[in-house]
């Protein structure tokens, strides 16, 4: 079937099968390989994404079902993307680096959908995300120090 | 992981759905959000040859207040959670929904979806049981409405034949009610080892008006322990009753020994959350 996916808002028209999975997708047709494989039983959120603004796991959803719909990757060059990866080396936010596009891209989801995201909101949103270095204090750090300079850079330009 | 072949169609309309449902009967399954239908084609417990993906149609995405709420069965859970008219009409609706998963997987997963699969994990079905909802069920003869609790039959069995659409859930248990869903579970983004969903409206004398129970996994299906509903009603609730509420309340479950916990052990918990519960709602009215 032919599909029609903008992807980090260039538009893709590819042929895929129906079965064919999001993340597969992106990794395999596009070569977008940012986007990890982890689990991939929708439990670890490694492979999160935004479609339309929203994070999913794109382990779960076929890219029939992206058809005709925005896809935010890892890859993105948004600036305030910039920003949250920036956060996570300066406050070590990860260790192995297999889970971070995953853990980036929900932060990501948290800091465009919350003005005022507290310790105990950042918990409660990472919860699809699991990081088997067991890093978590330093990745809510991380999402503190991105929320910090997101506002900072607001009240700047502003 | 990849699931076996399918043809794939999404069709932008009721009347489309419906064709091609006629069409491919047993061989066809919907697909709403996909949160449990593509893992278990991906891990190919199932293999559907005809996959009719329902987003594309927005007649099944609504959510209105006219002296009952109704809900279109493609609201993501994620929406149901944060809708400012489920919040305000419904708190049990909203709190059960705020407590499904994680965020992405709410951001995918429907109310409809997770109604219609009637796994006895899924969290809301126990929440239709409570609320007396009512599901407005249409195929390409005509509409029906079903009643929440003669809609789950089995472990993934609902009363909805290979034609039928689940197209409007209808809340008329609004004004006045309060509710909560307790949830208990190991790891906070996984399935209930078992919930309960509790809907009370109270008398000005301080007793129990109206109260709708629903029990998550503590059987093969959503329980509605309607013993327990009828103890209840016109009773002030205290430990005494809340007690004998809750020996009825053990009639409807069938809690065996598992990686969760012993029989005895979860049948403490059980307690203690329902009475708990029971008495939280009753304080809050």
């Amino acid at each position: 079937m032919m599909v029609n996916i903008n992807v980090n808002g260039r538009e893709y028209k590819k042929d895929i099968e129906p079965r064919m999975l999001l993340v597969s997708f992106l990794r395999d047709e596009l070569n977008l390989t940012g986007t990890h494989i982890g689990c991939d039983t929708s439990n670890c959120g490694a492979c999160t994404v935004l479609m339309d603004g929203k994070s999913v796991k794109s382990c779960t959803v076929l890219a029939a079902q992206a058809n005709n719909h925005e896809i935010t990757t890892i890859e993105s060059s948004d600036p305030k993307l910039d920003v949250i990866k920036q956060s996570f080396v300066e406050e070590n936010g990860l260790q192995c680096g297999f889970c971070t596009p995953g853990m980036i891209m929900q932060t990501f989801y948290i800091l465009e959908n919350s003005e005022d995201a507290d310790e105990e909101y950042i918990k409660k949103n990472l919860r699809g995300n699991l990081c088997r270095c067991t890093g978590y204090k330093s990745i809510i750090d991380s999402v503190k120090k991105a929320e910090e300079k997101v506002k900072g850079e607001i009240n700047v330009s502003k | 992981m990849y699931p076996d072949k399918f043809e794939y169609f999404a069709p932008d309309n009721i009347e489309g759905l419906e064709e091609l449902l006629d069409k491919y009967k047993d061989d066809s399954k919907i697909l709403a959000g996909g949160h449990s239908l593509i893992p278990l084609l991906k891990l190919r417990l199932t293999s559907i040859p005809y996959i009719i993906d329902i987003s594309n149609i927005k007649a099944l995405s609504f959510v209105d207040y006219n002296n009952a709420l109704e809900i279109g069965p493609m609201v993501r859970t994620g929406e149901v959670a944060s809708n400012k008219i489920i919040g305000d009409k419904c708190k049990l609706l909203a709190d059960a929904a705020s407590k499904i998963a994680d965020p992405q997987v709410r951001n995918m997963g429907t109310v409809g979806g997770d109604i219609c699969e009637a796994d006895p994990r899924n969290d809301l079905p126990a929440v239709m049981l409570a609320l007396n909802a009512e599901f407005e069920v249409t195929n390409s003869m005509g509409k029906r409405t079903v009643k929440a609790e003669d809609f789950f039959k089995d472990a993934y069995t609902t009363a909805l034949e290979s034609n039928d659409i689940l197209t409007r859930i209808v809340i008329k248990n609004t004004e006045n009610y309060y509710g909560k869903y307790y949830k208990y579970t190991t790891l906070s983004s996984d399935f209930a080892v078992f919930a309960i969903a509790i809907n009370m409206s109270l008398n000005d004398n301080k007793t129990v008006k109206d109260i709708g129970i629903g029990l998550t996994n503590l059987n093969s299906t959503a329980v509605k322990p309607v013993e327990v509903e009828n103890y209840l009603k016109n009773k002030k609730i205290d430990d005494r009753v809340a007690g004998e509420a809750f020996n009825l309340l053990l009639k409807s479950c069938d809690i065996e020994d598992d990686v969760n916990g012993t029989e005895k052990n979860k049948e403490k918990i059980l307690k203690n959350i329902f009475i708990n519960g029971l008495k939280e709602i009753y304080e809050v009215l």
